[in-house]
């Protein structure tokens, strides 16, 4: 499960730099050294088939501000843009599991990717509270913490 | 010549990507109809002439794999070339998508390159006269 972290790394890095012209990299700050007053965004995607589980992400509103901004050519600032960002930070996640179930399963003929949903500001504290120990989380789940843009970002799965 | 292309993804983000990256990309355009699921989709097809149709598989009311299935059991929608670009591009799924007859396949994230060099493959290429390469 370990290499799977590896792997989501290389995919949620090109899925920001293709789609969204951002930069990712490895970090050691997490989503839980957000102030507690801070806004977040996540969505999380469940995908059955050779391996089975659920992929989420977690980040601050004004990450997903500049990536809807980015992804849509459109100012931070327009209306528009906030409007967009539950569904950039949807889609963002939406690329990289259809990235990452091929990578680390190649014999897969097929998958079955659900309908990214939104999570509330209470799942998403509680989410973004949890800080993980070598790679996992207290409920189990691989959990990889990256930087984007100089924002914290949290991808955690569940897969077998 | 100017294309008139239809757009059919349930992200109003994606929607609002492709179209950009048309632009980017020097394809030339017409209309450009933008639709949310399939069900809008194959209404838009039934009142208007539509040169290419891109086309995200996963989508409410009606589903990717039931527009092309749609579209087939057309004599005149057949006609039209698909392209799908979805992130979810597994063998299985493309294996079907093209006995179903779609032309051509975008992954998600793409690159204005990549869908440059796939409309102009499905359409059998436009003249850009007037349009300096380095816009491309």
């Amino acid at each position: 499960m370990q290499e799977y972290l590896r792997t989501l790394y290389e995919v949620a890095e090109e899925c920001l730099r293709i789609a969204a012209f951002s930069y990712a990299s490895e970090t050691d700050s997490t989503v839980s050294d957000c102030p507690p007053e801070e806004e977040l965004l996540g969505s999380r995607i469940d995908f059955a088939g050779p391996i089975q589980g659920s992929i989420s992400l977690l980040i601050p509103l004004d990450l997903a501000t500049s990536l809807a901004a980015n992804m849509t050519a459109q100012d931070e600032s327009d209306p528009d843009t906030a409007a967009k960002r539950p569904d950039a930070v949807a889609e963002i996640l939406n690329m990289i599991c259809g990235r990452f179930l091929p990578r680390v399963r190649p014999d897969a003929r097929s998958f079955s990717i659900g309908i990214p949903r939104s999570e509330t500001q209470e799942e998403l504290r509680f989410d973004a509270r949890q800080r993980p120990v070598e790679g996992s989380l207290p409920d189990g789940r691989l959990c990889l913490d990256i930087d984007v843009e100089g924002y914290p970002a949290r991808l955690a799965i569940t897969a077998g | 010549m100017a294309f008139s292309i239809l757009i059919a993804d349930d992200s109003s983000t994606v929607r609002s990507m492709v179209a950009r990256t048309l632009t980017v990309a020097g394809v030339p355009l017409g209309k450009v109809f933008a639709v949310s699921d399939g069900s809008e989709a194959l209404s838009v097809l039934g009142q208007n002439w539509v040169d290419l149709v891109l086309l995200d598989i996963n989508m409410p009311r009606k589903d990717g794999m039931e527009v092309v299935e749609a579209m087939t059991a057309d004599d005149i929608l057949k006609t039209i070339p698909v392209v799908v670009i979805s992130s979810d591009v597994s063998p299985a799924k493309i294996a079907r998508l093209k006995r179903a007859g779609v032309k051509a396949f975008i992954n998600k994230p793409f690159t204005p390159e990549s869908v440059r060099d796939t409309i102009k493959a499905t359409l059998g290429g436009w003249s850009n006269a007037g349009v300096s390469p380095d816009a491309l």
